[in-house]
């Protein structure tokens, strides 16, 4: 490995870090937004190589007072519909509602409720996709991309008008009549945790679908009593701490000035090596 | 082949030797900020090492510093983690582990903490924030203990583990930047002496050798 090409690898790697200091300090104030980390290890060939690293450790929550903002307190992600009909990952509870009603993202995915087991249907999961089957009439039967005559009826958050949204720690939404002040259960906000979330594939905007780093998603328990929480009114804040983010900032500054004076001194010895060369031949 | 000094010249020899001893140089400088790095010793290089052996490596312990992360762990002490390699338990001193997709700690290469002890429940690391490894290596998730981590312990001083912190590179940046630019004016010297040396040869060649 010759001295240029390390010395040449090491600094770019260094300058890579940096890019990733000045993402996190830029989205500092992003909601939910958690920071890039990057580290270096030796290869066995005695190269540098950098491992980039995003960290999921619990921002702050600041109080809105906003109904419909929601933040996770401890481990979890709202799951919700991309546009495609897949499934997408995010912290970012920022919610509000469509024209019907129904809980929506900023961006305006559907926000998708856990199933709960009803008396009169049986429930049916398929990778996580909401279905509720039951016996209609034959007129309304149509044939599924499964093949089977059934029914299909999804589970929607749906808040009615003059209702007011009640959402526990659990995530269960009670809406609350206005007028009257009669409650009555929507349904439960979906929370779900990865085993490795940095192998979340990210989307952008908060955003992620999982891959085969992060693992599947998996149930967790929600509640008051629980290590995850659902708080209403609140929203979560980048975990993005600049003082720390400045420190780093100083230390691959100094690395970096440290690289590009080996560059020079590199570049010296090969400008002496070949004016020797040239004057003795 | 097997080349000695006296083959090469003094000279190209004495260079060839400043140049192995610059890149070593470079080399811990370039790495200075890579946890758990030791430093090459640039004053060990032999000659023959100029021509492939291993580089001697100072393994001091370096500082151990705070990151904050839950899963970055420095030894402090003579110890190293054990994890699994392709063939078994293989031995190793890089510092940060997350989660993997199957819920296991695991180092940046991939490779799966060994954990013992590991407790009966199921308890999952993924789903709880509140995960406390205490300077044995035991890992508690609330007030569960989970397992103790495995560690291969090689001489004995007393080992503990820091949780939130990774060890540092033992690279001195000062100390490296010094040897840099020493090397670099003792390597000037060597192959302005060769340039002498060069037109020395050159002038004999020219007075002397026309007449032959």
């Amino acid at each position: 490995m010759s001295l240029s090409h390390q010395a040449l690898g090491a600094a770019n790697n260094q300058m890579n870090a940096l890019g990733k200091l000045v993402e996190n300090i830029s989205n500092a104030n992003s909601i939910a937004y958690k920071k890039e980390e990057v580290s270096f290890v030796e290869t066995l060939n005695g190269q540098v190589a950098s491992v980039e690293n995003k960290d999921f450790s619990q921002g702050a929550l600041k109080r809105t007072d906003d109904l419909l903002d929601l933040a996770i307190d401890g481990q979890g992600f709202f799951e919700v519909e991309l546009p495609s009909g897949q499934r997408g990952y995010t912290r970012v509870g920022r919610f509000k509602q469509n024209s019907d009603g129904e809980l929506i993202t900023q961006e305006g995915y559907r926000v998708i409720p856990q199933i709960e087991q009803t008396q009169n249907a049986t429930r049916s999961v398929i990778e996580r996709k909401p279905l509720i089957i039951s016996s209609g009439d034959a007129a309304n039967l149509s044939v599924n991309e499964l093949g089977l005559n059934l029914k299909v009826v999804e589970p929607k958050l749906t808040i009615p008008a003059n209702f007011n949204p009640d959402i526990k720690e659990d995530g269960s939404i009670i809406g609350v009549d206005s007028s009257t002040g009669d409650k009555s259960t929507i349904g439960k906000i979906s929370v779900v945790v990865f085993n490795n979330p940095n192998g979340l594939e990210s989307l952008g905007k908060g955003y992620f679908i999982p891959s085969k780093d992060s693992g599947a998603p998996q149930d967790t328990e929600v509640g008051s009593n629980s290590m995850t929480k659902v708080k209403q009114g609140y929203l979560e804040l980048s975990n993005v701490n600049m003082a720390t983010q400045f420190m780093e900032l100083t230390k691959m500054r100094d690395l970096i000035t440290a690289q590009f004076k080996v560059l020079k001194a590199i570049d010296k010895i090969y400008e002496n090596v070949n004016y020797t060369i040239a004057r003795s031949a | 082949m097997n080349y000695t000094q006296k083959d090469l010249g003094p000279t190209i020899g004495g260079m060839l030797y400043k140049l192995k001893m610059i890149e070593a140089i470079t080399n811990n400088i370039a790495n200075s900020g890579t946890s758990g790095y030791k430093r090459v010793i640039p004053e060990a290089i032999s000659f023959k090492s100029v021509l492939g052996e291993a580089a001697i490596h100072d393994y001091t312990q370096g500082p151990v510093s705070k990151t904050g992360n839950k899963f970055d762990l420095a030894i402090e002490g003579n110890a190293h983690f054990l994890v699994e390699g392709k063939n078994g338990p293989e031995a190793s001193r890089l510092s940060n582990f997350q989660l993997n997709s199957k819920g296991n700690l695991s180092n940046v290469l991939g490779q799966e903490l060994v954990v013992i002890d590991k407790t009966e429940k199921d308890i999952s690391l993924a789903k709880s924030d509140d995960i406390t490894i205490n300077a044995n290596g035991e890992i508690f998730v609330g007030t569960e203990k989970y397992g103790r981590i495995a560690l291969q312990i090689l001489d004995n001083k007393p080992v503990r583990i820091h949780q939130g912190s990774v060890e540092s590179s033992n690279v001195d940046m000062m100390g490296e930047m010094a040897s840099l630019s020493l090397m670099l004016r003792s390597f000037e010297a060597s192959e302005k002496a060769l340039g002498m040396e060069a037109s020395i040869d050159k002038e004999l060649i020219e007075k002397y050798g026309r007449n032959v």
